[in-house]
């Protein structure tokens, strides 16, 4: 197909919301409130939702083909191609939400240029998946200007969780998508997660240069261990 | 879920209706008309608080299940199941949304519900006070506990009290799916690999006793099942509901080739049922005594989230409070200017 988006692509896109959708399904039935267990869900939901949906189609697009579950749970931890901020646990909820900004930040750029990409497979999942993370940063985006402009102590945890997560963003701006302009793309990310923070009365830190990233992956490896265990101790089985 | 608690000891003491015999013959002709009684409507004490202890602890059901089968969300072994799951356990936070907003109308407050469930005052359904040891545990919940659970509920959609019944009409629905997801659940195992289908076998063993004791007391022993029945709460008795459990069931599970685990289970031709073995009652009291297998577990699990996200919940309020205070402030310049 001549104008396929690349599959490390489709797979880059696909384990970050996989990997992210399995940390925000960790506080199904613990969130801080009702409303809270059930918004953080609907995100996981989503995400979930663009993973399965880009997988499939990696899936149909191999020779032999192949299925959505096979790389989901029959790929090992150093074949996953995600960005590391995704698959971090979660610490407290002010690390979940801020992440959830700053990788919603990340992602509507990357699904509103790909809604105009020429490989209309990816095209259409862009298009919803744009919609969904519009939706996903608004939440986020007013959490976090809850927590800095909250009490002393959410303020001193929104703090805590940017000194946190803030090493993880040079990985995240530098990575490549295929379809997109990175140049663009990380403007747009700064303008977004600044006006937030500034909102929030919080500094927006510099992002500094991009080290070598963890190639261990320690947190992935363990996330991976239990998401994959039951399906590998049935490798033959249906459900 | 769960009407278990409209079985269990009242340790209310001040249950007496304030209203005076007129207002309480007036509130049960409008109770034999099968009227709806709504949150302004003048109501006897007893039952305003009969209602609260019902739905908060319907409500408390329906938040505490999302532990036992939130269990497996991060394991679930397909990602169509983990979706599924996922929005199955939300739902049943959204039910304990409606519910607990339903008794705030009768002037029920949130917080104090959720005080009385974590200092052990009010109970939960005793079903989920069982672990979920395994994946088929999950099918086996959708397909025999959510099975229970419609058949405690449907009822409670013609319950008298407006909004309790309308809350109902939308929760039986999405149980009903529940029931259908958790059947499939069952159903792959069934037809799957001979361990899959040693899966379920062994779960429907561990689950089918404590699901028959759902439908709560026999109605000899039951305290609050008559005044109940006169308000236009319950409908059908305990032993009623778990007998067409029973009789619905059976031939599902022969569907799926899986036997229940009671030697004396066996169709009576001459009563038109199935005759099924003796409830272990001691079990029953045992676990809503507090010594169940996870009481102590989920309980702390509920506490633990509540005060875990209690920084969150105030810096909400703080920052309302310092947005309302700055929006009247701007207002005011605007009015000097």
């Amino acid at each position: 197909m001549p104008n396929a988006l690349p599959e490390k692509t489709l797979l880059t896109l696909a384990d970050t919301c996989l990997l992210w959708g399995h940390r925000l399904s960790e506080w199904c039935g613990h969130g801080p409130a009702l409303e809270e267990d059930i918004a953080l869900t609907n995100t996981a939901l989503d995400v979930i939702g663009q993973a399965r949906a880009l997988l499939q189609l990696v899936a149909a697009r191999r020779t032999p083909a192949t299925t959505e579950d096979a790389l989901a749970y029959f790929r090992d931890s150093h074949e996953f191609r995600n960005v590391t901020l995704a698959e971090l646990p979660n610490g407290d909820y002010a690390q979940t939400i801020l992440r959830s900004l700053l990788l919603a930040a990340w992602f509507v750029p990357v699904w509103e240029a790909l809604e105009k990409h020429a490989d209309r497979q990816v095209a259409a999942i862009a298009a919803n998946a744009a919609k969904e993370a519009r939706m996903q940063l608004r939440h986020a985006h007013d959490w976090v200007v809850r927590f800095g402009d909250g009490t002393p102590e959410s303020r001193q945890r929104i703090e805590a969780a940017i000194g946190a997560l803030w090493p993880s963003c040079a990985e995240l701006l530098d990575t490549e998508i295929d379809g997109t302009a990175r140049d663009a793309r990380r403007a747009a990310w700064s303008n977004v997660v600044a006006a937030a923070f500034d909102e929030a009365t919080l500094t927006f830190p510099v992002v500094g240069a991009l080290h070598e990233p963890n190639s261990a992956h320690a947190d992935r490896f363990a996330l991976l261990a239990e998401m994959q265990s039951l399906a590998r101790q049935h490798p033959d089985a249906v459900w | 879920m769960y009407t278990q608690s409209l079985d269990l000891p009242n340790t209310d003491a001040g249950n007496t209706d304030s209203a005076g015999l007129p207002t309480e013959a007036a509130f049960l002709a409008r109770i034999a008309r099968d009227e709806k009684i709504e949150p302004q409507d003048a109501m006897p004490e007893a039952y305003r608080k009969s209602l609260i202890r019902q739905i908060s602890q319907h409500a408390h059901s329906e938040v505490v299940g999302m532990l036992p089968e939130g269990n497996w969300i991060t394991r679930a072994p397909s990602l169509k199941r983990k979706e599924i799951l996922l929005a199955k356990v939300q739902d049943e936070g959204g039910h304990g949304l409606y519910l607990y907003s339903a008794a705030e109308t009768l002037g029920a407050s949130r917080d104090d519900m959720i005080d009385a469930l974590h200092s052990g005052k009010a109970k939960y359904s005793s079903i989920f006070n069982y672990p979920t040891d395994s994946w088929a545990d999950i099918g086996t919940i959708g397909w025999l506990v959510d099975g229970a659970a419609i058949m405690n509920q449907v009822p409670l959609c013609r319950c008298s009290y407006g909004p309790y019944a309308r809350a109902m009409i939308r929760v039986c629905k999405e149980e009903s799916f529940h029931q259908r997801q958790g059947f499939d659940i069952v159903r792959a195992l069934c037809e799957g690999t001979p361990a899959q289908k040693q899966l379920a076998q062994e779960s429907v063993n561990r689950w089918w006793w404590p699901t028959l004791m759902m439908f709560g007391p026999h109605d000899s022993d039951s305290e609050h099942s008559g005044q109940a029945n006169a308000w236009g709460i319950k409908r059908i008795s305990n032993d009623d509901l778990r007998q067409t459990f029973v009789d619905v069931t059976v031939p599902q599970a022969a569907f799926l080739g899986l036997t229940l685990p009671d030697p004396l289970l066996e169709w009576n031709a001459e009563r038109g049922h199935y005759d099924f073995g003796p409830l272990d009652w001691d079990e029953f009291w045992r676990v809503v005594r507090g010594d169940g297998p996870c009481n102590a577990e989920r309980l702390n699990d509920r506490v633990e989230a509540f005060e875990k996200g209690r920084w969150v919940r105030e810096a909400a309020v703080a920052h309302a409070a310092r947005h309302a205070a700055r929006a009247v402030s701007i207002a005011s310049e605007k009015i000097a200017a």
